[in-house]
């Protein structure tokens, strides 16, 4: 019964880390798909995304089964509880990675305009954000969940200053109107993956330390 | 936080040479339910009976300390054990009604306590019985022998027993461990009831009872009180590595 248990809570973090996995590499793929002129479709972004999806659903299912037949408490609680929202998010962020991809064939051809305006710097900040939240989660490392949330505010604000960079010059030069729209898009979807991100950190700490951060930065 | 009505002060127990508690320091609260935990020989059950001085049926026990209810210190020279036990009612794990009646079996107390009048007697055998939530179930057969009922039924009824001597604090000792899901919600639905007109104090294997059931655990390990705090925080955070190794069943 106690192995029993112990193993099915090892099944849930190797399924929440095979989630992280696939998460970032459709995020280099977003990234590929946005500044390489040469990216070519196909349809591993789709397999990824349903591979995320079925991965979020069977997830949910070895939750409830844990909650029903073993009763947990404590740290075995909030690791099953927080495990479950940590599969949203990263669904979610599966989820706007596949939007991007989606969306790139509009910014692929302009490479110079995306450096003009830092998007490949961002979107490194956030592939390493994603390796160390994971890495976070896998080693219940408190300390670096913390790290990750400070990161993910200067991100944030990193995000909000290419926004604005955009918008000023869209004021100034009409012929970067139709690209800037698409990326604001992208800066977008970057901040919200950053916004899991966040989310997760706060769960990783919760998890180890029995604190909740949730929205207490934001007060 | 309640009041305070038990508060126990550096208690050992000894039994002969054996020392079955280590300096116990507990404060419990009124009207509350508070559970203790522990794998078996933890010393929990023998804490429970401090606090009605059972333990003084059992020869070679030698106890220190002090516990303290209300103002009392149950354990000086002065004081009428049986007046005590009066005011300390105890549920045991095997229900235990007398081979008597249902009505008997609640009347007892009462007179043995002197109550001879057969209305009062019919009052509190109703009240308690309503306390108990079995009223309904028995009002029909008071009769009847208590021993025809179901396990969880006798519970009740021994439960209607305590209740009808008027107690202060009950003592439960593992009181659904040998009951069905369903008698088994039936007392901790009780338990939930009752507590707001007595303190309680269970002792229990069943660490979900314990969570459904009580507003503060107190943790027994090897004779010493390892840890005590709200339910809720000893079943999602709690402090010591010990507690969490007990309630997530990793211990040994």
């Amino acid at each position: 019964m106690q192995s029993y248990f112990q193993e099915e809570l090892i099944k849930l973090r190797k399924r929440i880390m095979k989630m992280f996995v696939l998460a970032g590499s459709q995020i280099d793929r977003a990234f590929l798909s946005v500044t390489n002129r040469d990216f070519e479709t196909d349809d591993t972004a789709l397999i990824n995304e349903n591979r995320i999806d079925k991965l979020d659903t069977k997830i949910d299912k070895l939750c409830q089964r844990i909650f029903a037949l073993a009763q947990p408490v404590a740290t075995d609680l909030r690791f099953i509880m927080s495990s479950l929202r940590i599969a949203n998010e990263i669904e979610r962020i599966g989820d706007i990675a596949f939007d991007i991809i989606e969306r790139s064939e509009v910014l692929r051809p302009f490479p110079e305009t995306l450096d003009e305006f830092k998007i490949t710097p961002l979107f490194s900040d956030v592939q390493q954000l994603v390796n160390r939240t994971a890495e976070a989660y896998t080693n219940n490392n408190s300390e670096l969940a913390k790290e990750i949330l400070m990161a993910c505010k200067k991100n944030e604000e990193s995000c909000k200053s290419v926004f604005n960079e955009i918008i000023s010059q869209m004021t100034e030069k009409s012929q970067v109107i139709l690209i800037a729209t698409d990326l604001i898009l992208v800066i977008r979807d970057l901040e919200r993956i950053t916004n899991h991100l966040e989310n997760i950190a706060e769960s990783v700490v919760f998890i180890v330390e029995g604190k909740r951060f949730r929205h207490l930065n934001q007060q | 936080m309640k009041d305070i009505k038990v508060n126990v002060k550096d208690l050992s127990v000894f039994y002969g040479t054996n020392m079955a508690l280590n300096k116990i320091s507990m404060e419990i609260p009124e009207k509350k339910v508070t559970a203790f935990i522990g794998p078996s020989g933890c010393g929990k059950s023998t804490f429970l009976r401090t606090l009605n001085r059972m333990n003084d049926l059992i020869d070679n026990v030698r106890i220190e300390g002090e516990v303290w209810m209300d103002d009392i210190d149950i354990y000086h020279k002065d004081v009428d054990v049986v007046n005590l036990r009066k005011k300390v009612g105890m549920i045991f794990q095997k229900s235990n009604p007398f081979a008597k009646s249902i009505y008997e079996n609640i009347a007892y107390g009462p007179k043995i306590n002197g109550i001879s009048q057969k209305q009062k007697l019919d009052e509190i055998v109703e009240l308690s019985l309503k306390q108990a939530a079995i009223w309904d179930e028995v009002k029909d057969r008071l009769h009847d022998s208590a021993l025809g009922l179901s396990g969880g039924q006798q519970q009740r009824i021994c439960i209607a027993r305590t209740l009808a001597v008027n107690p202060d604090i009950i003592l439960m000792d593992e009181p659904a461990s040998a009951l069905d899901p369903i008698s088994t919600a039936h007392v901790e639905a009780l338990i939930h009831e009752l507590k707001k007109y007595y303190t309680i104090i269970i002792v229990t294997h069943n660490m979900q009872q314990a969570a459904r059931t009580s507003d503060l655990t107190a943790f027994f390990y090897l004779g010493e009180l390892v840890e005590m705090d709200k339910t809720r925080t000893i079943f999602t955070n709690p402090a010591k590595k010990q507690t969490e190794d007990y309630i997530s069943g990793r211990f040994g």
